[in-house]
């Protein structure tokens, strides 16, 4: 059975694809963005929208 | 004591001018002057249009105006376009990007006879909250030229603190009109989303952009606000408000004005000098005669967290002509950028409704009530020298509060109200109903009426 990909190596196969190298200490910091990131999107991911659609900043009266 | 001309108000050169004690020709020259001794110490200007300065201020001395800017000197962030003029955002990719017409607000200048000095530093791409930029040399912050000034619109903020423009333009994705006005001691205006024209101003993310004024009081700002506040058809994100939005309205009914003290999140993990000066402006506001009202927002800690959720897709696909050149991007940025790979549709469009649902809950609590206080930013103005790696603290942390507010659209102002023991600048943050900029305005013209905060000037020898 194949071993699952870390994160770190899905980051790493991202920026193959758009053809960026990076230094150790410059992958090492950019991967901290990115698993931040990461820990941001599952966590919206998790809830549930569906009375909304996408970014609405008026909604007409609305009474508290 | 009068003021010397490069820290005189918008109104202040206009009566100069009416009364011709003073020329714009004479106006310009001592900005220019001023800007040769202090840009080389403090980088607030990429570029200074000398020539065309002093050439179109000549012209202005044989005309007579009244066009609100007439004669008024500005900076613009270098992600607004001049025709014929290199629009770099900050970076080695567009340095020769040449810019093929004027931005929307750059015609509103110069259809108000306004005096362009030239651009002013910025993050690259606007990207950032510290105002750092190894292309162009970081700006200094003028109260403490060891300190960042905070970003993105760094030079904007630099060039009206130090006395080198009367007022600039910045843009404000997640606070970057907002942040550098609070570190650098000005006033900093983002107006609520569509209202100032984007048109020909380098996008970062199209749901989160904003464009401002910076100035050194909120009645410049409204002055700024009623040349290039209003409806753009060539902007297809522009909205439309009332004619006449922008007008100084005293404030007299102060006791019939709501404002919102939030319970939760803004006083939390801030500076313990930023939350005393903040609160003591609080007091100041109740002592004014406005009702103080403390309001609990539960889902508020959300807000920043959403912001960057929906920016950094957009910005990923306006970048993704340039992302090949990934080596000319400082690494701030790029960090920033490349962080953010691998968003898909869906998590986009979920962050997306997460935002709408974030402001429903915002609008429904702005209901009964005038305007938010914040402080602008959590933390005072580190030291550039620890500001270098893209994950500081301070650096992720500057934007908490103001991101929120780009999210709703909502119009956000940050004021002066104290310093700190060290004479670093602390500002406040005053957010109103959404479309509802003059009143916050007023507010915000009200407090300065009665306070002094924002006539203090660094001192630059």
């Amino acid at each position: 059975m194949n071993k699952p990909i870390s994160q770190k190596q899905v980051f790493k196969s991202l920026l193959d694809q758009k053809g960026i190298t990076l230094s150790e200490q410059d992958f090492n910091e950019a991967y901290l963005s990115y698993r931040n990131f990461r820990k941001t999107y599952s966590e919206l991911m998790k809830e549930n929208f569906r009375d909304f659609e996408p970014r609405q900043r008026t909604f007409g009266e609305i009474n508290e | 004591m009068s003021e010397p001309i490069f820290y005189k108000s918008i109104d202040e050169l206009k009566r100069m001018y009416e009364e011709k004690s003073i020329s714009p020709l004479e106006v310009t020259e001592d900005f220019l002057k001023r800007i040769k001794k202090y840009n080389n110490k403090l980088n607030a200007f990429l570029e200074i249009y000398n020539d065309d300065a002093i050439n179109y201020a000549r012209a202005l001395d044989h005309s007579k105006s009244h066009n609100p800017l007439f004669g008024i000197p500005v900076g613009l962030k270098d992600l607004v376009d001049i025709e014929n003029k290199i629009t770099t955002a900050g970076s080695k990719i567009l340095e020769n990007n040449m810019a093929t017409k004027n931005s929307k607000i750059t015609q509103d200048f110069l259809d108000n006879q306004s005096i362009i000095l030239g651009k002013t530093n910025l993050v690259e791409f606007a990207f950032g909250t510290l105002g750092i930029n190894s292309n162009t040399n970081t700006c200094r912050n003028p109260w403490d030229i060891k300190r960042v000034p905070g970003g993105s619109s760094s030079g904007s903020a630099v060039a009206v603190s130090a006395g080198l423009a009367t007022f600039a333009i910045g843009t404000d994705t997640g606070g970057s009109i907002r942040m550098p006005a609070s570190l650098c001691g000005i006033t900093g205006f983002k107006p609520s989303y569509g209202i100032v024209s984007r048109r020909g101003v380098m996008d970062l993310s199209w749901s989160m952009d904003h464009v401002g004024p910076m100035a050194r009081s909120a009645k410049d700002c409204l002055n700024i606000m009623k040349v290039i506040g209003g409806y753009d058809p060539r902007d297809k994100y522009s909205i439309k408000l009332e004619d006449n939005h922008f007008n100084e309205e005293a404030i007299t009914n102060r006791n019939e004005i709501r404002l919102g003290l939030p319970k939760n999140y803004f006083f939390e993990e801030v500076n313990e000098e930023i939350k005393i000066n903040v609160m003591k402006s609080v007091d100041k506001l109740s002592n004014m005669g406005y009702q103080i009202e403390e309001i609990d927002l539960p889902f508020v800690a959300e807000g920043r967290k959403i912001n960057i959720a929906v920016l950094l897709p957009e910005a990923i696909s306006v970048h993704s002509e340039y992302i090949k050149d990934y080596k000319s991007y400082t690494k701030t940025v790029l960090n920033r950028i490349i962080g953010g790979l691998g968003v898909s549709s869906e998590e986009y469009l979920t962050a997306s409704r997460a935002m709408s649902s974030f402001n429903y809950q915002m609008n429904r609590k702005m209901n009964n009530i005038d305007a938010l206080i914040t402080p602008t930013v959590p933390v005072i103005a580190p030291l550039i020298s620890e500001s270098s790696s893209p994950n500081t603290y301070e650096s992720n942390s500057m934007g908490r509060f103001t991101g929120v507010f780009n999210l709703t659209g909502q119009p956000s102002i940050s004021v002066p109200c104290g310093f700190t023991e060290n004479n670093l600048p602390i500002g406040m943050m005053l957010t109103g109903k959404i479309n509802n900029d003059n009143k916050l305005l007023n507010i915000a013209i009200d407090w300065q009426s009665e306070t002094e905060f924002h006539t203090k000037k660094p001192l630059l020898n």
